[in-house]
């Protein structure tokens, strides 16, 4: 890879470390509309379906280190590995989208949860998300049942709103510091290395700043 | 439902455009089939300009029932344009569509109303079959539980087309937002309904996500042009006795059918499409304990089920195939750009699996879609030109790709820049596609041809006469013309990639523009759309050779036939002519009488040809590139018929051409339509693009280059026409000359350009969206 030159190289290699997040969850669940509001914090109804997958960039401060996320946005319909392994290989972060005025996306978290066991490594950071948290009267998957899973499979959980920004910033900082101190804080405990494997794929040049 | 979810990228994208499709809507007049849409469509057509209402009857009277003979079918008329992007204008547009998909065969047009009939019919009875709502139907039926687990139960039935009804509404609500058409319930609802009962169709594969947007531009298609049509019948107060087949456009255009028509035509897109939405290649992970019906119902609708069947480890999946075919395209085209790909691990179905499953649906705007569409779907073999539009579209943005990072690399495939001319990526898919060997990219120099817009248009209407039968009726002509050797060296250094772009994919289209003259039978084979795919190159790619496109293209005086030409053999080709067109013409056929490798075919064309060409009077030929030329002797230039012909000696080969001067210097001047046409939109776009790429300094390079290839190519002409006193039309050939040199001064700097004789509104009537919001750095 060649970081030579011209000025988008250099902005972009402006960060420290490189993390790649992954969202995944049934379709309309909002995971496009999550991105959208961390990555440009902005929200719309006009949307569109997501055909295979997407990505989206943004880098962030923690702790002094400046974090690229690059983060895929997959369709809910999409069954991935079908078309590509790389996308669970490469993620060091999963977040599980449901919605919680949607019973049959929290139903199917489950699934989803069993695909990313065989699919992405081990070590994966997971987390647990019910967005549309704005739709009180609507809501038929409470709280305490998306806890209670998400307990049940040791993962954080959170209620977001991407329409009204509600604990989307909190849910994407958080997931990545969890990396953060799995990867690269505590970086030698045995789980890391596969990540650090995968990084080093997708990322060969910046394997050093990330991984070491 | 509160739905979210989107595509950021296109969604911004949507937003981009959205000024543009404002006004694209306004004078399309989106609306609902009914007294509603009616009055609709009127208010938008008396605030608009646009007004004229093609003739439905006519056209496809003179397409399908013709008077005067044609010296090609009207399925290779219809490919013709839709390669050349002739067919947007066309009121035939969905016919045409229909027809190359394989809806209706125009050799049996004997039994099309029977097989449109039957084809509504197959729809109407899909519908009420499988369309069901089970409380009508309980009275005839025996009593159901509705919690029965019976898989026959309809209400078990219903349950789960509820389901997949709720999906295809979910990607529904999402599609082309920005369009008031798509926001109608109407519409909504018959989307729906074809989804449904296509998915029904399908079991195996039911509805995926991205067949909407499949179905979305053919339903949007169709129904304007019913709509139109409707609109078009309404104007004819009086009932046209001429018209013959009234008939046939009232079958076709039938505002009851829209629908049926639309599922059908979907159906046989989806023929080949599904194979890249499927989410196996085959009955492989069929599981065994699964029904097809379960089988059916759990995949489609629940993916994340997927995981239990445990013997789908391995699959194979068609659309992973698709991406890796076109990916080793790629690197037998450009090793570095798949290189540099693989390097960044980004596997091609990261980006291009939107890009075939939505055939480019979510990369360009909707007009430029349909016009891509035009061209695969004329093309066929299971839409296989899409693997070249894919490298087309790769090598468009290369520069934007070679040297970035997997980050940068990633934004830009997942956001394809803006387009100007969405024909030069058709072009440049047949230049790669007809181009044995890698793309040269070596694009910083302008004689790379490559970087050349190979305009369909110009070289289209080059058809080649030669006067030597029309002066001794004696078809030889000199080989060893020594002028020829000369030429052939000059331009050798131009490398020439696309050679069999012109003869595919755009000389083709001066036989619809020129269907008036179109009965000289050298247009039989000097012109023809690309070939299809199972047939061997015909011989009339000899006459577009290397240097014809070198010049053709370098110098932009491209020869041109306007968008505005229509099918209907009267008015379609505006013809005038100069003397590049003549430089172009001698030069090709010179040097294609070296290079072809079926001379005998070509001596033998030459035998048959009748006299000189074409075309009916200029609208435009006063509109010379120059303005002292303009003033000096525009008429001697234009023989009486507004035609002129260029003449040779029979030494050297000879050539008639038709041309529009307007469109040539529009070609010219206009920046995108210089070569720097093969450089992203960017580039002008945004100001910040690498100093390198300065539009203006590119200009001036080119105009420089131009000049020089210019007055390469006059002393052939001189000689062979100045001495040859006794061709007709010496005098004009003479002046044409002239002007060519004094076109070539002009690019040189050593006459001025007087910019005040050039009107700012020049380009205004001309159908060509790449000039639209284009400065003349120059002008500056």
């Amino acid at each position: 890879m060649s970081n030579t030159g011209t000025t988008a190289s250099n902005k972009s290699a402006a960060y420290d470390y490189l993390i790649k997040l992954l969202l995944i969850g049934d379709s309309g669940v909002g995971k496009s509309c999550l991105l959208l509001r961390f990555s440009e914090d902005s929200f719309t109804p006009s949307f569109i379906t997501t055909i295979g997958i997407d990505f989206k960039i943004r880098t962030i401060e923690l702790e002094g280190k400046r974090i690229k996320l690059q983060i895929w946005d997959t369709a809910g319909q999409e069954r991935f590995r079908t078309i590509t392994t790389a996308y669970y290989r490469g993620a060091m972060g999963i977040l599980l989208v449901y919605d919680v005025t949607d019973e049959k996306s929290f139903g199917n978290i489950r699934n989803w949860i069993r695909n990313i066991e065989q699919h992405a490594t081990e070590s994966v950071n997971k987390m647990l998300i019910g967005n549309k948290c704005d739709l009180p009267e609507k809501k038929v998957v409470d709280s305490s049942r998306g806890k209670a899973l998400a307990d049940e499979y040791g993962i954080k959980f959170l209620e977001t709103s991407a329409k009204n920004s509600i604990n989307v910033e909190e849910a994407f900082i958080s997931l990545a510091k969890d990396i953060k101190k799995r990867m690269i804080d505590t970086p030698n405990e045995p789980n890391n290395q596969t990540g650090n494997a995968q990084l080093s794929d997708t990322a060969p040049a910046k394997q050093k700043n990330c991984c070491k | 439902m509160d739905v979210t979810g989107g595509d950021n990228f296109s969604m911004s994208i949507g937003k981009e455009r959205a000024s543009e499709e404002s006004s694209v809507i306004s004078t399309i007049n989106v609306g609902v089939i009914g007294e509603e849409g009616l009055h609709h469509d009127e208010e938008s057509t008396s605030s608009s300009s646009v007004s004229k209402l093609p003739d439905f009857t006519k056209a496809f009277n003179d397409m399908f029932f013709s008077t005067v003979p044609k010296d090609k079918s009207p399925l290779d008329i219809l490919k013709n344009d839709a390669f050349n992007g002739l067919l947007a204008a066309s009121p035939l547009r969905g016919l045409a569509w229909r027809i190359f998909l394989g809806c209706l065969e125009t050799d049996k047009m004997n039994t099309w109303e029977t097989t449109i009939s039957e084809q509504r019919q197959l729809y109407q009875h899909l519908v009420t079959t499988h369309y069901v709502n089970p409380r009508d139907q309980q009275q005839q039926q025996v009593v159901f539980d509705p919690l029965s687990n019976d898989e026959n139960s309809p209400w078990n039935k219903f349950f789960r087309n509820q389901e997949r009804q709720k999906t295809i509404t979910l990607d529904i609500e999402r599609t082309y937002q920005d369009f008031e058409f798509f926001q109608d319930q109407q519409t909504k609802d018959i989307m729906l309904r074809i989804l449904f009962i296509y998915s029904t169709s399908t079991p195996d594969i039911s509805y995926r996500q991205g067949m909407h947007e499949l179905l979305a531009p053919m339903l949007y298609l169709i129904t304007h042009e019913v709509e139109k049509y409707k609109k078009s019948e309404l104007e004819k107060i009086e009932v046209d006795p001429q018209v013959l087949h009234a008939s046939w456009v009232n079958i076709i255009y039938d505002p009851n059918y829209i629908e049926h028509d639309v599922y059908i035509l979907f159906s046989k897109l989806m023929k080949t499409s599904v194979h890249w939405f499927g989410a196996t290649g085959g009955a492989g992970n069929t599981s065994p304990t699964n029904t097809p019906v379960m089988k059916h119902h759990s995949l489609s609708d629940d993916p994340n089920k997927e995981p239990q069947q445990h013997n789908e480890t391995i699959v194979v999946n068609q659309a992973v195939i698709k991406c890796k075919t076109i990916n080793n395209l790629l690197r037998a085209k450009d090793v570095e750009l798949y290189n540099h790909l693989e390097s960044l691990d980004i596997e091609p179905q990261l980006y291009l699996l939107r890009w075939i499953r939505l055939l480019f649906g979510r990369e360009f705007h909707l007009e430029d879609v349909l016009s891509m569409w035009d061209a695969i779907f004329a093309y066929g073999d299971n839409l296989h030109l899409i693997d070249f539009i894919s490298i087309s579209m790769l090598s468009f943005i290369r520069d934007q790709l070679i040297g970035k990072d997997n980050s940068s690399v990633l934004k830009r495939l997942f956001k394809y820049p803006p387009v100007e001319d969405i024909q030069y990526l058709i072009r440049k898919a047949f230049s790669i596609k007809d181009t044995p060997g890698p793309i040269n990219n070596s694009i910083t120099t302008f004689g790379q041809i490559t970087s050349l817009p190979t305009t369909p248009s110009y070289i289209s209407s080059t058809t080649f006469t030669p006067i030597t039968s029309v002066l001794n009726n004696n078809p030889t002509f000199n080989p060893t013309n020594p002028n020829k050797s000369n030429y052939r060296k000059t331009m050798s250094h131009l490398s020439a990639p696309s050679r069999d772009d012109i003869s595919s994919s755009t000389t083709s289209s001066s036989s619809s523009a020129f269907s008036g003259s179109s009965n000289n039978p050298l247009s039989n084979s000097a012109t023809f759309t690309p070939p299809p795919p199972a047939q061997p190159r015909k011989p009339a790619s000899i006459f577009s050779l290397t240097p014809t496109d070198d010049i053709l293209g370098l110098g932009g005086l491209s020869i041109g036939i306007s968008k505005t030409s229509t099918k209907s053999s009267s008015s379609s080709s505006f013809v005038s002519s100069s003397s590049s067109s003549s430089t172009n013409a001698t030069s090709t056929f010179t040097s294609s009488s070296n290079t072809s490798t079926s001379t005998s075919t070509t001596t033998n064309t030459f035998t048959n040809t009748s006299p000189l060409i074409l075309g009916t009077p200029p609208n435009q030929s006063s509109a010379i590139s120059t303005p002292s030329f303009t003033s000096s002797t525009p008429s001697s230039l234009v023989s009486s018929d507004g035609n002129m012909t260029v003449v040779a000696t029979s030494a050297a080969p000879l050539t008639t051409t038709s041309v529009n001067l307007n469109t040539a210097r529009s070609n010219y001047f206009n920046p995108v339509a210089s070569p720097k046409d093969l450089l992203p939109k960017q580039s002008y776009v945004s100001k910040k693009a690498n100093p390198k790429t300065n539009p203006a300094k590119r200009l001036r390079n080119a105009q420089r280059y131009l000049g020089n290839q210019l007055g390469n190519v006059i002393p052939i002409l001189q000689t062979n026409i100045v001495e040859n006193t006794s061709l007709a039309n010496h005098d004009e050939l003479v002046l044409a000359v002239a002007n060519i040199k004094q076109i070539k001064d002009m690019l040189l700097g050593d006459l001025p350009i007087v910019w005040d004789d050039i009107p700012d509104n020049e380009f205004d009537d001309e159908d060509d969206t790449t000039n639209i919001g284009i400065e003349d750095p120059l002008s500056k």
